[in-house]
């Protein structure tokens, strides 16, 4: 009797010495899916393409090795939580940065928004201010349609700000205030030019 | 008795965990580990190739191939350990890295051949903006033809910063948008201008006439190019001088009425000359605008209705100073700028003969 006590001793911690850690770390595979699909939510994959690759790496690297330890005998997912805990802080501070860099490119948007709205104001008023009469409305006309051509854009931009991503609308902001601001220096060079030739009369 | 159990319960114990010892050796290199690693590292580097985008099929079939001997391997995993096969894992995962080496390549190449032909079309585009936008913008054109140039330039630009940034599809996208903007609007300007060229033959007609007579005369003249915005200036049939010039708005033919800020074509001459103080404009030769043929037309015109009632022939054309501001800005004359016009002003007297032309070169030497 008390052999067989020893016998069904010996096999239960046999059994539990084998199936100790061999428990799936769902809740960590969740929780870690979880923080990837926030952080795609949150557009990483746009903004931080290559911190998201990564983190998609870490992700199929931490699956990989619960399928590892599956196949064992003797189960063991201690690296495998560790690798998903590494993935889902990695996943909130990748989330944090696309945040970060969205907000970082507003601002950008909105301040080169303003610059060229100062930029087309500006060259409205360069253009009442530029030869009038036979010297200049018929030259002013080609630069009147090209302002409205470029506020147009900004308004357009203004009227759905989230239509497109961050970076393509602050490259066409970029590309506009490129333009404003060489119709800018052209009226300004019209303006010296006229200037100068009635300077030059005067004298 | 008791001993013997004891010793037999401990002889069992170290054998099965023996037994378990070589069991876990044993199934310790069983798992397409290696294989998967491999096939991960295959997808991650053709990521970085952009074979997502240059050889997107390629790349989502080795991905997909990749799930599905992760999948597999799942499957097995469930199985009875000795009953496991990761034959199907292994041959899936070395699927999957040869597929992604491919992308990789597939997308290296494709790469390389998406920046040449796009980097030659964008070439092609601004060569064609470079050969024909200071010709556009000179034109009296529509303000729809102006809006889609503008877009098309803006688009353009785009395209120039994506493809700077190796961003080749978006490049492609802003690209063909630019295209099409910049066709259209060009397309309206050159039919304009294909049909003012028409008038060529008769131009370098005029032109060969005038150099002939200053040769001839061993005297002074002048020929305007109003394409070409140039004051040309023989004498005794020979080019001295070559001056850049500034025209009214609507320079594309010939002058019809008064107001339509037309410079007008054909033979005039010196009819007076005003110098510093007798004129707006620094100093001025004026021509004898409307000579007969224009006044023949005028009439003409007004009997076919396409001068607006109570509206005169115009006068006043002058050749003088002011100009150089980069602009078609005159009600009609031809404007110099006053360093030039001091040059010309004393060399061409009363009677000069001045023709003015459209162009003094035909269409296909100008815009290719």
């Amino acid at each position: 009797m008390k052999n067989k006590f020893y016998l069904g001793l010996a096999t239960l911690s046999l059994v539990v010495f084998f199936t100790a850690c061999s428990k799936l770390p769902q809740t960590e595979i969740d929780r870690a899916n979880q923080a990837i699909d926030s952080a795609k939510a949150a557009g990483a994959e746009l903004y931080l393409p290559a911190e998201f690759a990564n983190l998609q790496d870490t992700m199929k690297a931490a699956m990989e090795e619960i399928e590892v330890q599956k196949s064992k005998f003797i189960k063991n997912f201690g690296t495998s939580k560790e690798l998903l805990a590494e993935v889902t802080l990695y996943a909130s501070e990748v989330t944090m940065q696309t945040e970060e860099k969205k907000v970082a490119l507003k601002t950008e948007i909105q301040t080169t928004l303003n610059e060229v709205k100062i930029l087309l104001e500006e060259n409205k008023k360069l253009i009442t201010e530029a030869p009038k009469g036979k010297e200049g409305t018929s030259a002013l006309v080609a630069m009147k349609n090209e302002i409205n051509a470029l506020e147009s854009n900004v308004n357009e931009i203004n009227a759905s700000p989230d239509q497109d991503n961050y970076l393509t609308i602050l490259n066409k902001v970029k590309m506009i205030k490129e333009q404003a601001a060489a119709i800018n220096t052209e009226l300004k060079d019209i303006i010296a030019k006229y200037q100068s030739n009635v300077r030059g009369r005067k004298s | 008795m008791k001993r013997n159990i004891k010793i037999r319960l401990a002889i069992t114990l170290t054998l099965t965990v023996i037994a378990f010892c070589i069991l876990f050796i044993l199934n310790r290199d069983l798992p397409p580990t290696s294989e998967i690693k491999e096939a991960r590292k295959a997808l991650s580097d053709a990521r970085m190739c952009s074979a997502e985008r240059y050889a997107s099929k390629l790349y989502y079939l080795a991905e997909n191939t990749y799930d599905s001997s992760m999948l597999y391997w799942n499957i097995e995993n469930k199985r009875f350990w000795l009953s496991r096969d990761y034959d199907k894992v292994r041959e899936l995962a070395a699927d999957a890295k040869n597929l992604a080496i491919k992308s990789k390549e597939h997308a290296q190449e494709n790469t390389v051949f998406v920046e040449q032909i796009l980097g030659q079309e964008l070439h092609s585009l601004q060569t064609r903006i470079g050969n024909f936008q200071s010709y556009f913008d000179r034109l009296p054109l529509s303000e729809k033809s102006v809006e889609n140039n503008q877009m098309g330039l803006l688009m353009l630009k785009e395209a120039e910063i994506a493809f700077s940034k190796s961003d080749f599809l978006l490049a492609n996208s802003k690209l063909k948008s630019a295209q099409k903007n910049i066709t259209i609007s060009y397309s309206d300007a050159e039919k304009i201008i294909a049909n003012y060229f028409t008038n060529y033959p008769d131009w370098e007609r005029s032109v060969r006439k005038t150099i002939e007579g200053s040769e001839k005369e061993k005297a002074c003249c002048i020929v305007v190019d109003k394409f070409s915005r140039e004051c040309l200036v023989y004498h005794s049939g020979i080019l001295k001088e070559r001056f850049d010039i500034e025209l009214g708005k609507n320079w594309i033919g010939d002058k019809n009425h008064q107001g339509d800020k037309s410079t007008p074509e054909g033979y005039y001459y010196v009819e007076n000359k005003f110098d510093e103080g007798q004129t707006r404009y620094y100093k001025a030769l004026l021509l004898n605008y409307p000579n007969e043929s224009d006044k023949k037309r005028f009439k003409k015109n007004q009997k076919k209705g396409i001068v607006p009632s109570g509206t005169g022939i115009g006068s006043l054309i002058e050749i003088h100073g002011h100009g150089g501001k980069g602009a078609d800005w005159t009600d009609g004359c031809i404007a110099l700028r006053d360093s030039d016009m001091k040059i010309l002003f004393p060399i061409c007297p009363r009677g000069t003969p001045v023709t003015i032309v459209g162009s003094v070169k035909p269409l296909h030497e100008l815009i290719h």
